[in-house]
């Protein structure tokens, strides 16, 4: 079951999580050439992690789709002095440019260290070791249950669709008619699982959820002496960072 | 040793207009086997929930009355406290997932990280149960994926190694097929013989007939009728509260409208072939 | 029984089992839509749901949630998780001073919530995105800056026009499925005493009247 980790996923989820954030925040606090090699590494060590070629799939159709459109409507639209380039109504002007770049280089430092995120930290995991550092039960319940429940209502969704269509409900036809398909196919749905919470709740109560003790994990989590190393360099780099960036503003002005 | 104690409880749903439960007392045995039986509505449900102290702790509501459960008043003793007293299954399999767990194996381990096992006792204590109960097949399979038998199954194995003297379990096969019925029955008496004290809310009379030391008959938020399932079975008030009698007993009765009537009343199979071996004999 | 107050008393069990029921639902009616190639989002019906039974906190929570969840697979979305946030807290606020027990009342917390959607839209997308994001309604403010309109008014017509219809429908669904559900199940939750009391006094009215 506990097929060797790669890369990053061996790590403490911890570990990852510090990583993921100090990435984020460096590639905010510097401009579009940091983020670059942020992103660049990001990509390499979703390589080293297994997860090379999910991530920069994913990161292609989303991270680096949103900051083509939005590079593209920001100098387009954002009113300046001095043109660069026109046709027909289209104006770039060079403070547009300048402004979408700082915008793009946000979205893409910040979005492409969730992406990562996503891709290498095992939830169950992190949740388990922040549980352990004095997390709520409840919080951990909440998160990793909603990962459990999306796919079992999507599969009752469509089973109350297919009845829609079948009853001859049109889910195909036009903008009303399918409008009017939503709110039956929706009532029931909701109905049915405000009642199962209930006795969901039952049930936690059954396993001794609120049981006044100090619970256990099944699977501890190793938190080994380089995950410990590896986050005070990380909270190191963090502080020098954000530092570097004080000190540049102080001499720029 | 009584297990459970119950002394003039009577309770009211909030919201509700008159009391579901009505100065209802009852003991139920160390070890003993107790089935709750009557119409729908009768209060079998809300007597278990208040065994278990959900009501009023979940429900709210007004009560009065005691509810002793292994000497401990349970509306004194908080919520999550008894839930190291008393095992509890009910009726639906779906909602008795805890969602939280990808494999049967976690799902059966849950109750036990939360009263805090530690682990190599988890690992050991979930296998043995996997084991008694058959379910080792299902192992490593997604709970939400089972069918309603097998899943209804994983729920009861999931309580019972959890370890508590006490079941409270309520019309755990009213959704499930004859096969997976017959399972959790097994698992009932398996239960028993491991020396539990059971309540047990069940319709199918053939079942109760068999395993129940004791039963219990509710009507209207009252206990109307006590004791083992002989006598409960052989009264003839249960018509008039609508106890379906165990096919054996019934057929028994009929016989003696025809003028063949047997030395005493059966309510099991085997003790009707019992006795109309004697009668030919 | 002495009731819990404040935001502890709001976080009872089945409040906390709810969360994960109403960011699927968001997740669910956010796909319907798609499946049904509605030009609605519909994705904060179950952030409603809970704000309207379970109070501000938990409403605000679930929204901020829902979206972050999301975001994991999309982190464009994140900023948007801010507005979800706001919107369940005025949502369960509304919801405890009996604004969602009467059509009347109902409509006028859609609109509030409706304007309060807007200027957020705005502002979270100008701050993030200068005004641009993702969502189909960049194009059409695209296109209203090119046909001459200023940025800011064309930033709040758009913004009107995607937000508006979208959360009247997102607060009807849930505004019509807590008529539907019972006092013994309203009262679990910490505002199922208004709706509760609501219905006593509307009956007590129509008695009066006959």
């Amino acid at each position: 079951m506990d097929k060797k980790q790669k890369g990053l996923k061996a790590w403490n989820p911890l570990t990852s999580l510090y990583l993921i954030i100090v990435l984020a925040i460096v590639s905010v606090l510097f401009d579009y050439r940091i983020t670059l090699l942020i992103v660049a590494a990001m990509i390499i060590l979703a390589a080293v992690s297994g997860v090379g070629m999910a991530f920069t799939k994913l990161w292609l159709k989303s991270i680096v789709l949103v900051c083509i459109i939005c590079f593209i409507l920001q100098s387009l639209f954002i009113p300046g002095e001095k043109t660069l380039w026109s046709l027909w109504i289209f104006t770039v002007t060079e403070e547009g440019v300048s402004k979408a770049i700082v915008l793009c280089s946000r979205i893409l430092g910040v979005g492409s260290a969730i992406l990562l995120g996503g891709k290498i930290i095992d939830m169950k995991k992190l949740m388990a070791v922040l549980e352990e550092r004095g997390l709520s039960p409840s919080a951990t319940y909440v998160l990793l249950s909603t990962t459990n429940i999306i796919p079992q209502m999507s599969k009752k969704m469509n089973a109350i669709l297919d009845a829609q269509r079948s009853r001859g409900i049109e889910t195909d036809s036009n903008v009303i008619v399918r409008a009017k398909a939503f709110f039956p196919s929706v009532g029931p749905l909701l109905l049915n699982s405000l009642v199962s919470a209930e006795e969901r709740a039952i049930t936690l109560e059954a396993r001794a959820f609120s049981a006044p003790c100090k619970k256990t994990k099944l699977k501890e989590i190793a938190d080994t002496a380089m995950d410990k190393g590896v986050r005070v360099v990380l909270i190191g780099v963090l502080i020098l960072a954000i530092g570097g960036k004080i000190i540049l503003w102080i001499v720029l002005k | 040793m009584d297990s459970i104690k119950i002394k003039n409880l009577t309770y009211r749903y909030p919201t509700a207009e008159e009391d579901i439960l009505r100065n209802v007392s009852l003991s139920v045995k160390k070890g003993d086997l107790c089935a709750l039986v009557g119409k729908n509505g009768s209060g079998k449900t809300t007597l278990c929930n208040a065994i278990r102290g959900f009501v009023p702790k979940f429900y709210k509501g007004d009560i009065s009355g005691e509810v002793l459960v292994n000497g401990k008043d349970v509306q004194k003793e908080e919520i999550g406290s008894t839930a190291l007293e008393v095992g509890f299954a009910f009726q639906n399999p779906f909602t008795q997932i805890s969602g939280i767990a990808d494999t049967v194996y976690e799902e059966l381990a849950y109750g036990l990280e939360n009263m805090g096992v530690d682990p190599a006792e988890i690992d050991d204590r979930v296998n043995r149960i996997m084991k008694l109960t058959k379910i080792e097949d299902f192992r490593d399979r997604n709970p939400y994926q089972l069918s309603g038998g097998q899943q209804q199954r994983v729920a009861l194995a999931a309580v019972l190694v959890m370890n508590q003297d006490i079941f409270v379990i309520d019309e755990p096969t009213s959704q499930l097929d004859p096969q997976s019925t017959d399972d959790v029955f097994e698992m009932i008496k398996l239960m028993k013989s491991m020396g539990k004290t059971i309540v047990l809310v069940e319709h199918k009379m053939e079942q109760i007939a068999e395993y129940a030391d004791q039963v219990v008959v509710m009507d209207q938020g009252q206990v109307v009728m006590e004791g083992t399932p002989k006598e409960v079975f052989s009264d003839p008030r249960c018509e008039e509260y609508h106890i379906r009698l165990p096919q054996c007993t019934g057929i028994s009765l009929d016989l003696k409208k025809e003028g063949i009537s047997l030395e005493e009343l059966p309510v099991t199979l085997a003790e009707t072939v019992d006795i109309i071996r004697k009668k030919i004999g | 029984m002495s009731d819990k107050k404040g935001i502890k008393g709001d976080f009872n069990l089945i409040t906390i089992l709810i969360i994960p029921i109403a960011i699927a639902i968001n997740f669910i009616c956010g796909n319907l839509v798609l499946t049904l190639k509605l030009p609605l989002y519909l994705d904060s019906i179950g952030t409603f749901l809970v704000a309207i039974l379970a109070g501000p906190w938990v409403g605000a929570l679930t929204g901020l949630l829902s979206i972050a969840i999301n975001s994991i697979a999309d982190p464009s979305l994140l900023p948007f998780s801010l507005i979800a946030g706001v919107l369940g807290l005025v949502t369960g606020i509304l919801a405890r001073k009996g604004m969602f027990t009467k059509l009347w009342k109902f409509i006028v917390s859609a609109i509030i919530a409706s304007v309060i959607a807007v200027i957020m839209s705005v502002i979270v997308s100008y701050v993030f995105f200068g005004g641009f994001d993702t969502s189909g309604n960049s194009i059409m403010i695209a296109g209203m800056i090119s046909a001459g309109i200023p940025f800011w008014p064309a930033q709040l017509i758009g913004n009107f026009i995607s937000e508006v219809p979208d959360k009247f429908l997102s607060l009807l669904v849930p505004f019509l499925v807590v008529r539907g559900l019972s006092d013994r199940y309203l009262y679990k939750f910490s505002n199922g005493r208004v709706f509760i009391d609501a219905r006593k006094a509307e009956k007590a009215e129509k008695a009066e009247k006959k």
